[in-house]
């Protein structure tokens, strides 16, 4: 799904901003989490260069470990941060609402290396969801455009120095709102294909756990 | 999909001899092709350098390596590009750069990923397995390949070739750690051995069935895989497997081992040895390699400024353990046909054998230069090489003009050095 081969010349990591989850956990979890990417770096690692260029995939993906790492009366969102990050909100509202998410979600009971390989699941489902809604809309390529998304911190767009120049940052809005929008409406009309990439994501953990967990008979 | 990649870099069925001539050949080929389209050229440089690993040039894939990326960029490649990041990870493998060839054996997997070659994804995993295991990692080579295995099932790979280098590393991990699992991995590894063909993978399941049974001090067993290990390898013309296994076979404490046998071993490993030293110095090849760099010579400014006196000093620095290069400027040259000058000065080269009796030293002539390079191990051992070696040549033929470079940090080629020592040379001579 890349258009540039120069794409896969980048062998970094999208730039996770500290501090700007949904969910308002501390920076031990925040440490943690770049510790398991380091643990389960093979595992990361399979997942395809193009998962870069995905707005706000990186950040969707460590938003829902905070979200199944952490009890539900843990978690407080942060009052601000759902309506910057709109599309990321939207995500994983799309995400939480899937039954074959919860039932998951249950088992996990908090455990963060699980929830980690989860996580990292759910990213590869989401990424195949962004796939199928930018067929439908080629909204990505004006959001990479217009937008650099990219190691800039949105949340300086919001602040009162930045309101002082543009009293409301309108552009990136509305394509925020278009393509949450875009996200919301492909589940509404066809919630099977979203359910079944979210089943997808279950399938290849409990095959992952299976795998990583397994001991064979010793021949002692 | 499985793609058509060559996985072991020594196809079968074709001696050193004619591979040097491929290789000369696919050089030629790569030159000729830089007047034509970027997709001959891409596709004559692939095999040059899918070539090179057989007659040890594989530095040739670090030197040209930033232009065959440029190439696939330009052409969109990704196949090309996911392997050209394979070969340059297995120049770096081979070279025991274990931390950098992991880098590119995950870039080469992911670059894999993205083009839907997963089989090559759970190899180049593998792969990567393998460096971490080298550099001690156990937890990450483990995980690596667990998650090549987990890979390969979500896939749906059912290829013998890929499953089999998955369980082929679970049970050199196990057996690294010592844990009880190897047997179980080892069935799936039987079930291969019984396919057709795949010799160069079968010896490294035989070597580590012998290597186990060395373990548990099986020695008769062990024997008896190492043969097995052995007879692929002769199959496949890897020259460094084969005295590896034979030197293991020699030291071999089986009771089942006769003493006729040891002496054809003893026989078996001097003729293989000689001519892994004849491909090693492979002349020909580094000629038509050194051509290459007629056009890079001339620096605009001097690298490498020594006088004599700073000369000697390097020799005898302790420092010095990184390869030299030494270009010497022969006098007769007019008189003397190539194939005369090669005759003559091949003297040299067989008293420096003699004397080093070590095979780290590669000479070959430019036009008119007798060219020496010597590797590090050489140069740790012997510091006071290189003036021995100039007042070798000058007894031969006289006063001579000499030009010599020794690597630095920067050096990651042959032909960067022959550069270097260029103009080291010319700065010698003209002035």
């Amino acid at each position: 799904m890349f258009n540039d081969i120069q794409s896969l010349q980048n062998n970094h990591l999208p730039y996770l901003f500290h501090d700007s989850s949904i969910y308002t956990v501390s920076k031990i979890q925040y440490e943690q989490y770049i510790h398991l990417i380091e643990q389960y770096e093979a595992l990361f690692n399979t997942l395809p260069f193009s998962t870069q260029d995905t707005p706000y995939l990186y950040d969707v993906g460590r938003d829902l470990y905070f979200y199944l790492s952490n009890k539900p009366n843990q978690l407080i969102e942060h009052p601000s941060y759902s309506l910057i990050y709109l599309v990321r909100s939207t995500l994983l509202l799309l995400v939480k609402k899937s039954e074959a998410f919860t039932k998951t979600a249950k088992n996990i009971q908090q455990d963060t290396e699980l929830s980690f390989i989860y996580s990292t699941m759910l990213m590869s489902a989401i990424w195949e969801f962004h796939k199928a809604a930018q067929k439908i809309d080629n909204i990505y390529f004006e959001i990479q455009t217009t937008l650099i998304f990219k190691n800039i911190d949105l949340r300086t767009l919001f602040s009162e120095k930045y309101v002082e120049i543009e009293p409301y940052p309108k552009k990136f809005a509305t394509l925020q709102q278009k393509l949450a929008k875009l996200y919301s409406n492909l589940v509404k009309e066809n919630p099977s294909f979203f359910e079944n990439l979210i089943e997808q994501a279950n399938v290849d953990f409990s095959s992952y756990l299976k795998i990583y967990h397994f001991i064979p008979k010793g021949d002692a | 999909m499985l793609l058509n990649f060559n996985y072991d870099l020594f196809s079968i069925d074709e001696n050193i001899e004619k591979k040097i001539q491929t290789l000369q050949n696919y050089l030629i080929l790569f030159e000729q092709s830089k007047n034509s389209n970027t997709f001959t050229e891409l596709n004559a440089l692939m095999q040059l350098l899918e070539s090179s690993f057989i007659v040890f040039e594989e530095h040739l894939v670090i030197d040209l390596f930033s232009h065959c990326k440029d190439l696939c960029c330009h052409l969109n490649a990704k196949e090309q590009l996911t392997r050209l990041y394979f070969l340059l990870a297995m120049a770096y493998f081979k070279q025991n750069e274990y931390k950098i060839a992991s880098t590119h054996f995950i870039q080469s997997a992911k670059i894999a990923t993205n083009s839907a070659m997963y089989d090559h994804t759970c190899i180049a995993y593998c792969y990567t397995a393998h460096c971490f295991l080298q550099m001690t990692h156990y937890e990450k080579a483990l995980n690596y390949t667990k998650t090549a295995l987990w890979f390969s099932h979500k896939q749906q790979t059912s290829d013998s070739f890929v499953l089999n280098h998955i369980y082929y590393q679970f049970c050199l991990i196990y057996k690294t750690l010592k844990l009880p699992y190897v047997n179980y991995y080892m069935n799936f590894l039987d079930e291969f051995l019984e396919t057709e063909g795949y010799e160069q993978d079968k010896g490294k399941i035989y070597s580590l069935k012998a290597s186990i049974q060395a373990d548990e001090k099986n020695y008769n067993k062990e024997y008896e895989y190492l043969q097995l290990a052995l007879a692929c390898y002769l199959k496949t013309y890897n020259l460094n497997r084969q005295i590896i296994i034979l030197n293991s076979i020699l030291n071999c404490p089986a009771s089942l081992k006769t003493t006729s046998q040891q002496n054809q071993y003893i026989k078996q490993l001097k003729k293989i040895e000689q001519a892994f030293k004849s491909a090693y110095s492979s002349f020909s090849f580094k000629k038509q390699l050194l051509q290459f760099d007629l056009d890079q010579t001339k620096y605009p400014i001097l690298t490498f400024d020594l006088n004599d006196v700073d000369f000697q000093k390097i020799c005898e620095d302790t420092l010095a353990d990184r390869p030299y290069l030494f270009i010497v400027t022969l006098k007769d040259q007019s008189k003397l046909t190539s194939a005369q000058m090669i005759h003559k000065y091949k003297m040299i080269e067989e008293i420096l054998f003699q004397e080093i009796d070590n095979d780290a030293i590669i000479s070959t002539f430019l036009e008119v230069q007798l060219i020496f390079l010597i590797q590090k191990s050489v140069t740790k051992d012997n510091p006071s090489l290189l003036p021995k070696l100039t007042k070798l040549i000058e007894n031969q033929v006289g006063p001579i003009s000499y030009g010599y470079a020794q690597a630095d940090q920067d050096t990651v080629s042959c032909r960067k050095l022959y550069n270097h020592a260029y103009v080291n040379f010319y700065y010698n001579h003209t002035n």
